[in-house]
C-alpha cells in the first residue's frame, strides 16, 4: 500500500458525466438568478440529482404544538400491567397530579381533545380500580421534538437468571426524538417487573410510557418476508392476553431495520374485554435487538408517527462494556486502576487479584477514563491513574482516547469488594471503524459469586499498540545534580525514539504531572542543574511548564541548565538527543513559599463596562493555584447575566482585575451553524465588539489568564426577535402545527439601529411538499373535512384570511365562526390559504394548504 | 477560467462551468469521504456550487479552491449532523455507481481504511496525499492551524499504518 495506490483509488472516484453535464447546465442557466430564486427553486437546483425521496429533515424542526393527549384516569394500574406481563407503569396516573392537570386543561380549553376519544379508552381494568374513569388527563406533547439518546442495557435492576443473556448484549444506543418536555428516567422501583432494562418516559412528572429492549435471532430464510416483523417481535406478538400485533404500520425502513407504529391489545382475563394503547417498535438486524415503547396515554397519531420515525439503534463507535451491577456505591474505593480491555481473543492472565498485561501482545486496549453507572448517581465520569507499579508505560491522550505503550509486563490490581472479584471491562471494540463489531473477549473471571464491574459510554480507548521489544528499548536514565544533591528525573518513555520504538510522539508533560508520575522534586531556590549526560547524549531542549500548561524555555549550555526564579510550582522538562534517538525527562520544582502566600486564594470577579456602567459577569470554570495547590473547577454558567438594553450597544469593554499579568486570552460567543464556537476579536485594550447579525441572545465567554491560572466569565445579550413569531394552527384532534412563513417585513434594533428583515415570496405558489428544501410530506396540509382554527396570535392581529387559486389570480376572504374555526368557502377556489397578521414590528403572511 | 476585477477574481456565468469541471470531483470526493453516501455527496456538490454562485469575489483561484474545500467539508459535516446518514455502510455500497473503473484490491483497502478514519482526519489526509496540498494550504483551507494539520496527519498516518511516500513532514 503506498501513495500511488491512494491516488489511483481516488482517481477512480468521480461524478458521472451525466451528472456533470446536467449540473453544469443547471448552474450556467441559473447563474445570476440566484438572488431571485425562491427557497424551493434553489433547493431544486441543489438537489435535482435525487430521484428518490430524501429522509425527512424537517421533522426535527417541527413544532409539535401543544395539542393534548387524553386518557381516562387510572387505566394503567400496576396490577393490570403486571398481570399482562408487559412494561409496567406505576400507579402515578391516578395520583393527585391528575387533578392539577385536569384543572390546567380547563383553563386552556384549546388543549382539550373532545370527549369522544376519552370514551374510546374503555379499559375494563380501569373500571375495576377506579371510578374516576371519566376524568381527563391532559399530557402536553410539548413545543417541539428534541433528540434523546439512551444506551441499552440502561441498567441491570431487572437482571434475573432468565434474562441475563439478554442483558449481556453489547450496549447500543437508541436515539429518539421526543417532545422537549418529555424525559427518559430510571424507574424508581422495578420490583416485580417482567422486563429487561426498562426506562420510563416522563412528562410533567407523570410516567407516560415505558421503553425497553429485547434481543432476537435472525432466521435467514425469513428475512425480507412480509411477516418478518412477526418473527422479530415474536415475544410480543404471540400472546393471547397481550399482543402488539395490531395495526402494525412501518414508518421508516432500511435494509436491516424497521420502525413501526402499532397498537397494543390487552384482553381482560376475567371478562375477555379488550382495550388498546399506542405502541412503537423498532428493530435492527445488525444488532439483533429491538426497542419497544408502550404508551400509557393516548398520543396523537402524528406524534406517534414522528417518534417512531426518529428512532435509530446504533452500536456507537465508542460504546462498549457494561454497567456496574446494582449495589456498588463507592466507585472510587473500588476502582482505581487502568481498566484493561483486551482486543482479540487473548485472555489476560489472572493471578490473585492482579491481571497481567503482556507487552508482547500485539494489540491491547486500555482506558483511563470511563463513564460509569453508579446506583443513585446515574452517570459519573471517573478519571484516575493507578498508583505505583505503572512506571513501565507511557501514554498520550488524543481525541479518541488514551494511547498506552507498555514498556514491560505490568500488573493491574483487580478491584475486589467484600472478597469478590469485580470483573473489569469485558468488551472491546475498535473506535476507528463504524462498522467494526465489538468483540466480546476476555472474561477476567474469578470465583463464583463475582460482581461485575464494567464500562459504558464514550471514553474507552481502544488503541492498537505496536509490538515492541522492551528489552532493547529502555531509554537511559538521566541523573541531574543541584547543590550537591542528585535527582533522577522520570523518563517520558513515549518520547524514546529508538528505531524499535516506532511511534515517536512527544508526550505531554502535563499528563505526567497531573497524574502524580513525576516524583523527583527540586527545591524552589535551585537555580542551576548539572546533567550527568548518557554517553553521546546532548541537550536539545529545556523548558518549564506552569500549571496552565504554558511553557517557558530555559537557557542551557553543554550539561548545564539555568533555572530562573519561579513563584509557582512548575515542571522542568529536559530533552536529550541520544545516539539511539530522542528522549525527554521530567522533574518538578516546588513553589516559592515566600511568595505564593501573597497570592489570591481564588480567581477575582470580572466586570465589563456596558452602556457606560460596570456590569458583573458570571464566573465559570477555572484552574487556580494557591499555596502550591491547584484547584480545577468545571462549572458551566447556565444562566449568564443579561446586559440590559444591549440591543443598543455595539460592544463592551473588559475591565481586567487588578492582578499583575492578567490578560484576556480569548472571547467566544454562541455556536455557529456547524456547532462550533465563534471566536471574536478582543482588542488588546479589552474592547469586545459584538459581531454583526449574530448578537441577539448570544452568550459571550471571556477567558482570562492570570499568573495563578485561568478563569472563564460569561454574560449574555438580550434576545431580539429578527423575524415574526410562528403562527400555529390546529386541526381538530391533532397537535398544532406552525404555518409556512413566506412574506414578511420585520423591524428590530441592532446596536441601536433599526434593521428591517423582509421576505417576499408568493407562498400560495409554493409547492409545500418541498418547502425550504425539506421533504415535509403533509406538513402544511390540512384536511378541509376537519375543523381548523388558529391558535393564539402572539402580539399580532389577524387582519385577513384569504383563499387562493393555484395561480393566485382568484382570491376570496375567509371568515371564522364563533369558536374561531375557519369557515372554508363552499365554492372551490383553490387549496392555498393566506393568514395575514399585523404586528407592531411588521406584518407576516402565513400559508397553509388543504386537501 | 475566471474574470479579474482589479486584484480580485470574480465567478461569472462563463466561468462557473469551467470551475465545476475543474473542482466538482474534488468536492465530491471530500463530501463522499465524510457523508459516505453517494447521493448525499452529490447533493453537497450542488449545494457547494450553488453557494459559490453567490460569492462575488475571491483574491485568486487558490482562494476559490480553498473556499470550495472548506464549504464542502462544512456542508458535508452538516449533512452528517442534520440527517440520519447511515454510518455503517459497506465500502462497496458507498462507492456503488461512482467508480470510473473497478478498484484493485490494494486501492479498495486504502479507501476502506481512509473512510474508517475519524471524520476530521479524512479530509486532511485526502488533501495532503491526493491534492498534494501543503500543510499551510490545508490549514488555510480548513481554517485550522498548521500544527493541527500536522497532528491530524500524524494521527492519520498512525492509524492507517501505511508507509506512503512523503510521509515525513
Amino acid at each position: 500500500m503506498n501513495k500511488q495506490e491512494f491516488k489511483s483509488a481516488y482517481d477512480k472516484i468521480t461524478l458521472s458525466e451525466q451528472f456533470k453535464e446536467r449540473a453544469r447546465a443547471r448552474l450556467t442557466e441559473n447563474f445570476g438568478k440566484e438572488e431571485l430564486l425562491t427557497d424551493v427553486e434553489e433547493q431544486e437546483l441543489k438537489a435535482f440529482t435525487l430521484n428518490t425521496p430524501k429522509r425527512s429533515r424537517a421533522k426535527t424542526a417541527i413544532a409539535a404544538g401543544s395539542a393534548a393527549a387524553v386518557l381516562a384516569l387510572g387505566v394503567w394500574g400496576v396490577g393490570a400491567l403486571h398481570s399482562r406481563n408487559v412494561s409496567p407503569f406505576d400507579g402515578q396516573t391516578a395520583d393527585s397530579g391528575a387533578a392539577a392537570h385536569t384543572a390546567e386543561a380547563t383553563e386552556e380549553p384549546s388543549y382539550i381533545v373532545t370527549g369522544e376519544e376519552t370514551q374510546e379508552q374503555n379499559f375494563t381494568e380501569t373500571r375495576e380500580q377506579t371510578e374516576e374513569t371519566e376524568q381527563v388527563i391532559v399530557i402536553d406533547e410539548g413545543g417541539k421534538l428534541v433528540s434523546n439518546t439512551i444506551t441499552f442495557p440502561a441498567h441491570e435492576l431487572c437482571r434475573t437468571e432468565y434474562n441475563s443473556e439478554i442483558l449481556d448484549v453489547l450496549p447500543f444506543n437508541v436515539s429518539i426524538e421526543l417532545p422537549e418536555n418529555w424525559e427518559i428516567v430510571l424507574p424508581d422501583d422495578t420490583e416485580g417487573m417482567a422486563a429487561m432494562s426498562p426506562m420510563y418516559i416522563m412528562a410533567d412528572g407523570r410516567q407516560i410510557a415505558t421503553i425497553d429492549y429485547n434481543t432476537y435471532e435472525i432466521y435467514p430464510e425469513a428475512v425480507g418476508q412480509p411477516n418478518y416483523y412477526r418473527m422479530v417481535y415474536n415475544q410480543l406478538m404471540l400472546g393471547s392476553m397481550v399482543t402488539w400485533d395490531c395495526e402494525y404500520t412501518p414508518v421508516a425502513q432500511t435494509e436491516s431495520s424497521q420502525n413501526a407504529c402499532c397498537q397494543i391489545m390487552y384482553r381482560n382475563r376475567t371478562t375477555g374485554e379488550t382495550s388498546y394503547s399506542d405502541g412503537i417498535l423498532a428493530y435492527n438486524d445488525d444488532l439483533q435487538c429491538y426497542v419497544q415503547i408502550a404508551f400509557a396515554y393516548d398520543i396523537s397519531d402524528m406524534l406517534q408517527h414522528y417518534i417512531a420515525e426518529s428512532i435509530m439503534l446504533e452500536q456507537d463507535g465508542y460504546a462498549t462494556g457494561r454497567r456496574i451491577a446494582e449495589g456498588l456505591t463507592d466507585i472510587a474505593t473500588l476502582y482505581t486502576d487502568f481498566l484493561p480491555v483486551e482486543y482479540g481473543f487473548t485472555a489476560h492472565e489472572y493471578d490473585g487479584g492482579t491481571v497481567l498485561l503482556s507487552c508482547w501482545t500485539d494489540e491491547k486496549a486500555l482506558t483511563r477514563t470511563a463513564v460509569h453507572y453508579i446506583r443513585g448517581g446515574w452517570l459519573q465520569h471517573y478519571s484516575m491513574l493507578t498508583e505505583g507499579s505503572f512506571e513501565g508505560y507511557a501514554f498520550e491522550e488524543t481525541d479518541e482516547g488514551l494511547t498506552i505503550k507498555l514498556l514491560g509486563d505490568i500488573n493491574v490490581d483487580v478491584p475486589i469488594k467484600d472478597g469478590k472479584l469485580l470483573n473489569v471491562a469485558e468488551y472491546a471494540g475498535d473506535y476507528l471503524g463504524d462498522s467494526t463489531p465489538f468483540v466480546v473477549t476476555t472474561d477476567v473471571s474469578g470465583t463464583s459469586g463475582e460482581e461485575r464491574l464494567g464500562l459504558i459510554g464514550t471514553a474507552i480507548a481502544n488503541v492498537l499498540i505496536d509490538e515492541w521489544n522492551s528489552e532493547s528499548s529502555a531509554a537511559p536514565q538521566l541523573y541531574v545534580s543541584a547543590e550537591g544533591i542528585q535527582y533522577a528525573p522520570c523518563v517520558g518513555a513515549n518520547s524514546w525514539s529508538a528505531p524499535d520504538n516506532a511511534d515517536y510522539d512527544a508526550p505531554d508533560v502535563m499528563e505526567y504531572w497531573e497524574n502524580g508520575l513525576i516524583t523527583e522534586v527540586l527545591p524552589y531556590d535551585v537555580d542551576e542543574l548539572k546533567l550527568l549526560l548518557p554517553e553521546g547524549a546532548s541537550i536539545v531542549e529545556a523548558y518549564y511548564s506552569d500549571r496552565n500548561g504554558s511553557r517557558t524555555a530555559l537557557s542551557y549550555a553543554a550539561d548545564i541548565v539555568k533555572l530562573p526564579p519561579c513563584v509557582y510550582e512548575s515542571a522542568v522538562t529536559l530533552a536529550l538527543s541520544c545516539p539511539e534517538g530522542f528522549v525527554e525527562y521530567h522533574l518538578l520544582r516546588e513553589a516559592d513559599p515566600t511568595l505564593v502566600g501573597e497570592s489570591l486564594p481564588e480567581p477575582p470577579e470580572l466586570y465589563i463596562i456596558a452602556n457606560g456602567e460596570p456590569f458583573k459577569t458570571a464566573m465559570g470554570s477555572s484552574m487556580w493555584t494557591y499555596n502550591g495547590q491547584t484547584l480545577c473547577i468545571d462549572a458551566d454558567v447556565t444562566e449568564p447575566p443579561v446586559i440590559p438594553d444591549s440591543q443598543w450597544i455595539g460592544g463592551v469593554q473588559v475591565q481586567l482585575p487588578d492582578v499583575e499579568g492578567a490578560e484576556v486570552e480569548s472571547v467566544s460567543t454562541s455556536m455557529d451553524e456547524y456547532g462550533r464556537d465563534v471566536y471574536i476579536i478582543c482588542y488588546p485594550d479589552g474592547r469586545i465588539d459584538f459581531p454583526d447579525g449574530a448578537r441577539q441572545g448570544n452568550v459571550y465567554t471571556i477567558t482570562v489568564r492570570y499568573p495563578q491560572g485561568t478563569c472563564t466569565y460569561s454574560f449574555a445579550t438580550e434576545d431580539v426577535d429578527t423575524m415574526p413569531p410562528s403562527l400555529y394552527i390546529q386541526e381538530e384532534g391533532e397537535q398544532a402545527r406552525n404555518l409556512y412563513m413566506a412574506d414578511y417585513t420585520w423591524t428590530y434594533l441592532n446596536k441601536g439601529e433599526s434593521v428591517t428583515n423582509s421576505e417576499f415570496a408568493c407562498g400560495y405558489e409554493v409547492d409545500p411538499i418541498t418547502v425550504g428544501g425539506f421533504e415535509i410530506n403533509d406538513r402544511y396540509y390540512f384536511s378541509k373535512s376537519k375543523k381548523l382554527r388558529l391558535l393564539t396570535v402572539d402580539g399580532g392581529v389577524v387582519t385577513a384570511i384569504t383563499c387562493h387559486s393555484e395561480d393566485g389570480a382568484t382570491q376570496k376572504s375567509v371568515g371564522v365562526d364563533e369558536e374561531g374555526y375557519i369557515l372554508f368557502p363552499v365554492e372551490t377556489i383553490g387549496d392555498a390559504y393566506t393568514v395575514t397578521v399585523e404586528y407592531e414590528n411588521g406584518f407576516c403572511n402565513y400559508y397553509f394548504f388543504t386537501k | 477560467m475566471t474574470e479579474r476585477c482589479g486584484d480580485m477574481v470574480a465567478v461569472s456565468k462563463e466561468s462557473i462551468g469551467a470551475l465545476f469541471d475543474e473542482y466538482a470531483d474534488m468536492v465530491y470526493r471530500i463530501a463522499l469521504n465524510i457523508v459516505r453516501n453517494a447521493e448525499e455527496a452529490q447533493d453537497v456538490v450542488m449545494d457547494t456550487f450553488v453557494a459559490l454562485m453567490k460569492q462575488t469575489e475571491f483574491s485568486d483561484e487558490g482562494h476559490i479552491k480553498a473556499w470550495l474545500i472548506r464549504t464542502a467539508e462544512n456542508k458535508a459535516i452538516n449533512v452528517v449532523r442534520s440527517c440520519r446518514v447511515r454510518r455503517s455502510v459497506p465500502l462497496d455500497e458507498v462507492l456503488e455507481n461512482t467508480l470510473a473503473a473497478p478498484l484493485t484490491e490494494g486501492e479498495s483497502e486504502v479507501l476502506d481504511m481512509v473512510m474508517r478514519l475519524p471524520e476530521k482526519l479524512r479530509t486532511t489526509v485526502y488533501m495532503f496525499y491526493y491534492e498534494d496540498m501543503s500543510a499551510a494550504e490545508i490549514a488555510k483551507a480548513l481554517g485550522i492551524t498548521e500544527a493541527t494539520v500536522y497532528k491530524r496527519l500524524e494521527r492519520g498516518r498512525k492509524t492507517l499504518k501505511t508507509d506512503m511516500e512523503g510521509a515525513a513532514i
